[in-house]
């Protein structure tokens, strides 16, 4: 059939990919298609055009003209996104594999560390590699990995010693205790411990993707990733190394340092400077989870919301629901903590493709201490009337509840340890492009 | 090949396909993320009857339509949604279709090649950033529904562009 002839299929078929499309109209494109065989086939084409423009996100890089001067680089966003789907994939296995190979808590090996308190998407894996479910506060367990999925999700564990640790999501960790003594490996995420005096020549050892960290006895939190570790200390001393070149810093207390990959970083102990109490986060910098989209023509950058698996609370839940991020948190290069003041509040920008419930939380660290609460709830953003799915929402710290009762009842006095911004199962678009902490007297 | 090794590499390639076919089948609803998980769960619990010497990705579309026909029956009252009979027949001729999808899509590549540089421009800001062409409306003063006509025109010269390609690439029915 000549393209001409599509003209009336094709304005509807514009509508209907532009969200325009109004009930008559998709009445009236229901009578073109049906019986029609071409019409049918005019639908799949526009609609598989439609996607492949979707997938492959023509962005100014891949408007590379290749090899014969004919052609357009397309597999930017495929490939990132069959690198989620595959992550997905993987997840979903392990949460079906989950429910296939439970098994009760460790019997027959030492148990090092206890749980005493977990929330949200937890979960653990013991020796030899098998999920654990049906976990309970006061479990002990012998080593094995904790994977705290969500960013509003977190457990903190005890060693025998008294040594506290308290993971914060998204964290993976894995836990062991051997002759040469405790061992942790924070592969991501973020660790606060507390830890008790160890036995001389057996400090604990904590090793990131970036860094080797000893401790004989002291409070500190960390964070790590693929590419650095960053690590407050709040009370005694720890030994760090950077991995990149082997060379060590002496981190005492009141001080933070940062062990990154690539070498050109300063890499010395500076002590913490004196808390703030505004906050303009620094998306590009200050992510934990998320994808950094650059501006361009006067528009700021964004995050766009990283899709995760919740697969449940140590594994009980058998329908994996995805969890779609953005997670950010203070990471000035000065160490410089953010307090939450009274009648202060969090402005968060950003766009959707549609109005639906999104999710807005932030976890506390007492201040030049532990991670100390979490602090949560849902709002329904409508979107009737914003420009273009564009979202902004002011939210008092007051009007947080705290996410358990054991939690302070208002986060005032503590100091702001990470944000999230998160819709659950469907992937909305969620773009965040700014993130605010406003005092009162601003 | 390990079997939880290979319905994760199979996935991971074809989870894409899967998801544009079910955006086919129900393109104005929210669900399809939802139905997406269904297929991937239903999938791996018959993956022991998945022949390997056979091509993943139609037998994985059997499975998405089982999910698109449940998904129907939930939706009796919906206006925005195809009837039984027009998904039917809307399958079956996907079903002709589906071993075509990458060729097309490399047809799609050289055919932007061809697009100049205001056409690029459109398509970028459409497909690229949420919200650009409104904010590219205001800056330049060209009214909304003029952005949007010039796009419609830009996919009806693409969908010309891709079938001549794969016509001249020996296709006879694109």
């Amino acid at each position: 059939m000549p393209d001409a002839d599509h003209g009336q299929l094709d304005q509807l078929l514009t509508r209907l990919v532009d969200k325009t499309i109004t009930v008559e109209e998709f009445a009236a494109l229901e009578v073109q298609l049906d019986g029609d065989a071409h019409a049918q086939k005019r639908y799949l084409h526009y609609l598989g055009l439609h996607a492949d423009l979707l997938e492959t996100a023509v962005t100014p890089e891949s408007w590379t003209v290749q090899g014969r001067g004919d052609g357009v680089h397309l597999d930017r966003k495929r490939r990132t996104t069959a690198w989620l789907s595959g992550a997905a994939a993987a997840l979903v296995l392990l949460g079906l594999s989950g429910v296939l190979f439970l098994r009760a808590p460790d019997a027959g090996f030492a148990s090092i560390v206890r749980i005493v308190e977990w929330n949200g998407a937890v979960r653990w894996t013991g020796d030899g590699g098998r999920p654990i479910s049906g976990l309970k506060v006061g479990d002990e367990l012998a080593g094995g990995t904790l994977e705290v999925g969500a960013a509003d999700s977190w457990a903190e564990l005890t060693f025998d010693d008294g040594t506290k640790v308290w993971a914060s999501g998204p964290a993976i960790v894995t836990f062991s205790e051997g002759p040469e003594g405790k061992r942790i490996d924070l592969r991501q995420g973020e660790l606060s411990l507390d830890v008790a005096p160890q036995p001389s020549g057996r400090p604990l050892l904590l090793q990131t993707p970036s860094a080797e960290v000893e401790v004989l006895g002291t409070q500190f939190n960390v964070t790590a990733d693929d590419s650095a570790t960053r690590l407050a200390v709040h009370e005694g001393l720890v030994r760090v190394t950077r991995l990149a070149d082997g060379k060590t810093r002496d981190v005492p207390a009141d001080h933070h340092v940062v062990a990154a990959l690539e070498r050109e970083t300063d890499f010395d102990a500076l002590p913490r400077g004196e808390s703030v109490k505004s906050w303009k986060c620094d998306l590009q910098h200050d992510v934990r989870q998320g994808h950094w989209l650059p501006g361009g023509g006067g528009s700021p950058g964004s995050l766009r919301a990283e899709t995760h698996l919740f697969r449940g609370d140590f594994g009980e839940r058998k329908d994996p629901v995805l969890l779609h991020s953005v997670v950010v948190r203070p990471s000035g290069s000065n160490g410089t903590p953010v307090l939450l003041t009274e009648g202060a509040r969090l402005r968060v920008v950003g766009r959707l493709e549609r109005s639906c419930a999104v999710s807005f939380g932030f976890g506390t660290h007492r201040v030049r201490g532990a991670l100390s609460g979490k602090y949560a709830l849902s709002r329904k953003i409508e979107l009737a009337g914003q420009e273009e799915g564009k979202f902004e929402i002011e939210l008092y710290l007051d009007d947080i509840p705290r996410m358990k009762e054991s939690f302070s009842e208002s986060p005032v006095g503590q100091e702001l340890g990470w944000m999230w911004i998160q819709t659950v199962r469907e992937d909305i678009g969620l773009e965040v492009t700014s993130v605010e902490l406003i005092s009162k007297q601003e | 090949m390990d079997p939880t090794a290979e319905f994760v590499r199979l996935w991971t390639r074809h989870q894409a396909e899967v998801k544009r076919y079910l955006f086919m089948m129900m393109p104005r609803t929210t669900d399809v993320g939802e139905l997406l998980q269904e297929v991937s769960v239903r999938i791996w619990e018959k993956w022991d009857q998945f022949d390997q010497e056979r091509p993943f990705v139609p037998w994985a579309l059997k499975f998405a339509w089982f999910e698109v026909q449940k998904w129907r029956q939930r939706q009796a009252r919906e206006k925005l949604v195809f009837s039984d009979g027009l998904l039917e027949q809307l399958n079956a001729v996907y079903e002709n279709e589906v071993s075509l999808v990458e060729t097309r899509r490399r047809a799609l590549e050289v055919c932007l090649g061809k697009l100049n540089g205001q056409e690029r421009k459109w398509v970028q800001l459409r497909y690229s950033k949420h919200g650009a062409v409104k904010q590219e409306a205001e800056r330049t003063g060209v009214s909304m529904h003029k952005l949007y006509y010039a796009l419609e025109k830009i996919r009806a010269r693409l969908l010309a562009c891709i079938g001549e390609t794969m016509r001249q690439e020996g296709w006879s029915d694109a």
